[in-house]
């Protein structure tokens, strides 16, 4: 895979591959799907909704499941078929319970008044019992005969007024609204699969609920947003070549247009229009070059509550007396819990009573002994068990904080890369330019340091997260299988792998760290002094190497002394090298995330070195002697 | 919503209380907890067995299932250790039109007929699969160990 193609992305290659559009405009091109649809099926535009839900935008399959089999395609979908149409129109609950309250009426008229307390209770009182199935519907004929039909909800099992109660497409199980209610609410909570493909609430009934019925029922305005949100994004969420930007607040979406020659699967990087850089398969944070597992490990991993745990366990010991975890925050051995007041000894538990010389105790903490008795056989097996997970413990933290140390303080520098990025550009090119005559056209090179900078950074985070998986113990195998138990975890490496790993990745940083000097004190140099000021200070700073003495130094103008910062090169020996120090960098990084997709094994059993890697390393004096 | 149709459910239950089971809540001031029993089905090898289970209501009940789970010690495919229960109305196919007491028959009728092809407990599939008179005779010996009062 080569990653780095995307990790330097310029606009250009970005424009070429995606295309950035608005809500509005996915809004329109779903309201054209269905159009669409409805044209060609000839149908509902409700249907034609079920069908994109159903099968998302490929319309192709949609008219080849609908044109090859209508029938099953409307059953799978919870529609009725022609046939079964007909047959719940007859069958309609609460059409039929309205008719048997009209005749029950009519006998009524005939019959003498005493007969109506006889009414034969409801049939199907028994059946909403049972576990079958059928028609849960009773009519309860009440003193208020004169009334409306009352119904029984299937949900709340209350009896309602006819007018209260409805069905699905079904029309054999009636509920009252406010149970239709709660049941949309619920399957919106469910999210887009419950809220898109509601069917009757009854088990096993499966029939459509409409999406008519399903908005009546959402009611507020907010809840029906919100379906009309989640229809759009599972639309666009069928097309693979389709991601809404991840950035919060910004209501884009990227089409994958043109591969370039890539599979889906070699995507890794994209840029929204909003500047949020993102992993095209994961939608995280862009995480070249380590793959989505081992970034979204990594990044639960710093989040998860174990690690506290570990910490607890490892930094902390609960108090002798009321057992609550203490973490100490002095250097002193006597300990005070800020929750009982007890005094202690932090190294031996004891109370602190028996340490001071006033009590006629001394100070023994110093000298080794096992933890509580002296002789090691004696050490309970628990205790001894205690005391290895300690140290397991200790030692599984230890070596998490190395990496995640070193993955945290290079974000928080490609964090500030970014910021003087944005100075460079809103004043510090303008400064260097005018001081040392440079246009804007000759500047670019800074820029583009900068960004190599930044990129640059971002990439040698992740290898701290690589490193800690690749070259792990048994601790994090299983911690993988946990997390992971379908994928590979990155092969486990010899100690030899692992050196080498660190060699290239060194290599990397050195040359990283060399270019970031340059654009952090020689530039700022000659941002801040002009051409004069800056030949003095560097004749200065000559007389001062050559070891001349008294020297004063060197003001400016207003009187200001004239320190430089860097190594005070001419501005085009700077030029030169940090247009050499750019490319050598990116060479480097290349090479490394490269050899991280290949595997590092590899190029150790072949014997042969891996591209672009030189076998003499960088000097660190002079970047150039390469 | 939730308290309302759990009562209307209790009453229903008290008033025509199923033959193989029967529940209710655990204590007067708290109906969402309900314990139930379920005596084992004649036709399988649980039969002399009265099975504890513990029953929670979620707070949106019916539109979320209830949280059903065995007290007693159950050998069966679709029982774990904790007294998980894996049964599709329990999750994915609940439907807000079931009952409890819908849920403790289909529970009784999975004690008659194991589902081993979506197993809770691989294990116990297994030999329900391979060996089926092994299967009855442990489960029978679970029954008489621990669901014998």
């Amino acid at each position: 895979m080569d990653s780095t193609k995307m990790s330097s992305a310029t606009k250009r290659q970005q424009q070429r591959l995606f295309r950035v559009f608005t809500r509005k405009e996915a809004e329109e091109s779903y309201k054209k799907a269905i159009e669409g649809l409805t044209t060609v099926l000839y149908c509902e535009e409700d249907l034609a909704r079920y069908l994109l839900h159903a099968f998302g935008a490929k319309t192709n399959k949609i008219h080849d499941a609908y044109f090859g089999d209508e029938e099953r395609t409307k059953q799978k979908l919870g529609l009725l078929t022609e046939e079964e149409e007909e047959q719940a129109e007859k069958n309609d609950v609460l059409k039929l319970a309205v008719e048997k309250k009209e005749k029950e009426k009519e006998k009524e008229r005939k019959m003498e008044p005493a007969a109506v307390v006889a009414t034969a209770p409801p049939p199907t009182r028994r059946t909403t019992r049972s576990v079958a199935k059928t028609a849960k519907a009773a009519v309860v004929p009440k003193e208020q005969k004169e009334k409306e039909v009352q119904v029984k909800c299937g949900i709340c099992f209350e009896d309602f007024p006819v007018s209260k109660v409805s069905t699905a497409s079904c029309r054999v199980h009636p509920f009252c609204d406010e149970c239709w209610e709660g049941y949309c609410d619920s399957k919106l909570q469910e999210g887009k699969t419950g809220i898109l493909d509601v069917r009757c609430p009854d088990h096993g009934c499966g029939k459509r609920v409409s999406t008519k019925k399903v908005l009546r029922f959402l009611g507020d305005t907010e809840k029906v947003a919100k379906y009309h949100a989640f229809e759009l994004e599972h639309f666009l969420e069928q097309n693979s070549a389709v991601k809404h930007c991840p950035a919060a607040g910004c209501d884009r979406f990227l089409l994958l247009e043109n591969k370039d020659g890539l599979t889906l699967d070699q995507i890794q990087s994209c840029v929204c229009e909003c500047g949020k850089v993102f992993c095209w398969k994961c939608q995280e944070d862009e995480h070249i070059p380590v793959r989505c597992d081992t970034a979204q490990l990594w990044i639960a991993k710093n989040s998860s509550e174990s690690e506290n745990q570990n910490w607890i366990l490892t930094f902390t010991k609960p108090c002798p007396k009321c057992s609550r975890p203490i973490e100490k925050n002095q250097g002193c051995m006597h300990m005070t819990c800020s929750q009982c007041r007890y005094d202690f000894c932090w190294t031996c538990l004891e109370p602190w009573s028996k340490h001071g010389e006033s009590t006629g105790g001394y100070y023994s903490c110093n000298a080794f002994r096992t933890t509580g008795a002296s002789d090691p056989s004696k050490v309970s097996e628990k205790e001894r068990a205690v005391n290895e997970k300690k140290r397991l413990a200790r030692m599984a933290i230890e070596r998490y904080s190395h990496y995640h140390e070193r993955w945290a303080s290079h974000e928080d520098a490609e964090k500030r890369a970014k910021k003087d990025m944005e100075t460079l550009i809103a004043k510090k090119l303008d400064d260097v330019g005018r001081n040392h005559g440079a246009g804007p056209g000759e500047m670019t090179f800074a820029v583009e340091a900068q960004r190599q900078i930044i990129e640059c950074r971002k990439l040698l985070k992740w290898t701290y997260a690589h490193a800690y998986y690749a070259y792990n113990e048994e601790e994090n195998d299983a911690d993988w299988k946990r997390n992971n138990p379908f994928t590979q975890k990155p092969t486990k490496l010899v100690k030899q792998e692992q050196e080498f790993y660190e060699y290239v990745q060194g290599e990397a940083e050195n040359r990283l760290e060399q270019l970031t000097r340059f654009m952090e004190r020689d530039l700022e140099d000659f941002g801040n002094y002009d051409q004069s000021d800056y030949a003095q200070a560097v004749e200065h700073k000559q007389k001062e190497a050559e070891g001349e003495k008294d020297l004063q130094t060197p003001r400016n103008k207003e009187d200001r002394p004239i320190i430089l910062r860097g190594d005070g090169l001419s501005f085009e020996e700077f030029k030169r090298k940090v247009c050499e120090l750019t490319s050598l960098t990116k060479k480097s990084f290349e090479t490394l995330s490269n050899q991280i997709h290949k595997g590092f094994g590899s190029s150790i059993t072949n014997g042969t070195p891996p591209l672009g890697v030189k076998t003499t390393s960088v000097s660190k004096d002079d970047p150039m002697e390469i | 919503m939730a308290s309302k149709r759990i009562t209307k459910e209790l009453v229903d239950l008290q008033k025509d209380p199923p033959t193989s089971c029967s529940a209710g809540p655990r204590s007067e001031d708290d109906i969402f907890h309900w314990d139930a029993t379920i005596i084992g089905p004649a036709d399988s090898p649980y039969q002399g067995g009265l099975f504890f289970v513990a029953i929670h209501f979620p707070p949106d009940y019916p539109f979320k299932p209830p949280k059903v789970n065995f007290k007693t010690k159950v050998y069966h495919p679709n029982v774990n250790s904790h007294g998980s229960i894996c049964l599709d109305i329990l999750k994915e196919q609940w439907s807000p039109a079931l009952t409890i007491s819908k849920v403790l028959l289909s529970i009784c009728s999975l004690l008659c007929d194991p589902n081993p092809d979506d197993p809770l407990v691989p294990e116990i599939a297994h030999i329900y699969k391979t060996d089926r008179p092994r299967y009855e005779d442990l489960a029978r010996e679970w029954t008489r160990k621990y669901a014998t009062l």
